[in-house]
């Protein structure tokens, strides 16, 4: 019968010892596997928002306002500006309201008068009250404000047409005080969205 | 005589040993087919996507129930408030499963427009963790009864009121919203 050093012995139980480590290891890798089937799934949402369209739209605006025109007499001069709350292409998908207001420079002393969508400003009522005013800088200007807001819903197309009024009155028309004088207009229009 | 017999046994045991895990990893692998039928089945539907679709990276929620009076329906504005609603279809599927809803709103990420409110869901009772996360389990039992839960996450697009003309762009995050569903362990 074949003999086994003690060497060969303690080389053989070695290279037993190495296979048990690798077939636990493999048992292992198995279990481990076993353990990490738990399904599993998750995904981000995309929320997308529909943005409502917020769409003022000023038209002629600029006037062309000749001042050398402008001088004492009962005429009027009137101009004409709409607002409204769409495009060729695009309305708006709120409700707004806005309001307007006029500063002038007090170099002249005009009657500036508002009128709202009317055909004929001679009946019709001024929407406009004046107050004279100084700002931070202590420059002092007038301010006439249209003390009421108009509302443009966005279920219709709505178009306000405004007629402005300048008249300079023919009883200065004598004085020289205002020859060579500028006045500037500024007209501001203010909307915001219907909460 | 004695060692070697301890070194044989050994021997034969590690061979013996190995050849039953490899015979058992075969028979594993050959009866694949076989095995599939028991396992249990796992698919979500989430608002009609399937949430367990590998394929797919995001779901996109179009559809939400705005609440306005001054904006046309369907559209959002500043002031604008309304719901998500999330519906998870887990019909046929298994197990138990557990759902969890991440949301990132304006109050934590300024970028973002949308704040959310808290979420709840029908059938089912949401937990709020202290991650900020929202979890809930639908059992197995309110599967096999069809049970549906409509998770629903209310929302704000707040006004600041600022008053100023700041617009939100095209590209705007609105809400930072993810659903994870795993199976619940018990």
């Amino acid at each position: 019968m074949m003999r086994f050093s003690n060497v060969k012995i303690k080389y053989i139980s070695l290279i037993c010892f190495y296979i048990f480590l690798f077939a636990f290891g493999v048992t292992l890798v198995f279990a481990d596997n076993n353990t990490d089937a738990r399904y599993e799934s998750s995904k981000d949402v995309n929320v997308n928002v529909d943005k409502a369209i917020f769409l003022l739209k000023p038209t002629d605006m600029i006037f062309n306002l000749n001042t050398y025109e402008i001088v004492p007499s009962n005429n009027k001069y009137n101009y004409t500006f709409s607002i409204a709350n769409y495009d060729d292409t695009k309305q708006s998908e709120v409700d707004m309201e806005y309001t307007i207001d006029i500063r002038t420079t007090t170099n002249l002393p005009l009657n500036i008068s508002l009128y709202r969508n009317v055909s004929d400003i001679n009946s019709a009522t001024n929407i406009l009250t004046k107050e004279t005013v100084n700002d931070s800088n202590g420059v002092w200007y007038n301010l006439y404000k249209v003390n009421q807001k108009y509302n443009l819903n966005y279920t219709d197309r709505i178009t306000d047409t405004y007629t402005l009024s300048i008249n300079f009155p023919t009883d200065y028309k004598t004085n020289k005080l205002y020859a060579g004088m500028m006045e500037a207009i500024e007209i501001r229009i203010s909307a915001n969205q219907v909460i | 005589m004695k060692k070697q017999v301890v070194v044989i046994s050994l021997l034969v045991l590690s061979f013996v040993y190995l050849v039953n895990k490899t015979t058992y990893a075969v028979y594993a692998s050959n009866v694949n087919r076989p095995m599939e039928s028991n396992v249990a089945y796992w698919n979500i539907l989430l608002n009609d996507t399937n949430l367990t679709d590998t394929s797919v990276n995001s779901i996109s929620i179009n559809n939400i129930d705005w609440n306005n009076t001054h904006v046309k329906d369907g559209k959002a504005a500043p002031g604008s408030t309304g719901v998500i609603n999330l519906v998870v279809d887990p019909t046929s599927t298994e197990v138990a499963i557990k759902i969890t809803i991440k949301v990132i709103d304006n109050t934590s990420d300024s970028d973002i427009v949308l704040t959310a409110g808290t979420i709840t869901s029908s059938n089912i009772t949401l937990t709020l963790d202290e991650d900020g996360n929202y979890t809930g389990i639908i059992s197995l039992t309110d599967i096999s009864n069809g049970v549906k839960p409509v998770i629903s996450i209310p929302v704000e697009w707040v006004n600041d009121d600022l008053g100023g003309n700041e617009v939100v762009s095209d590209n705007a995050k609105f809400l930072d919203l993810s659903l994870e569903a795993t199976q619940y362990m018990g």
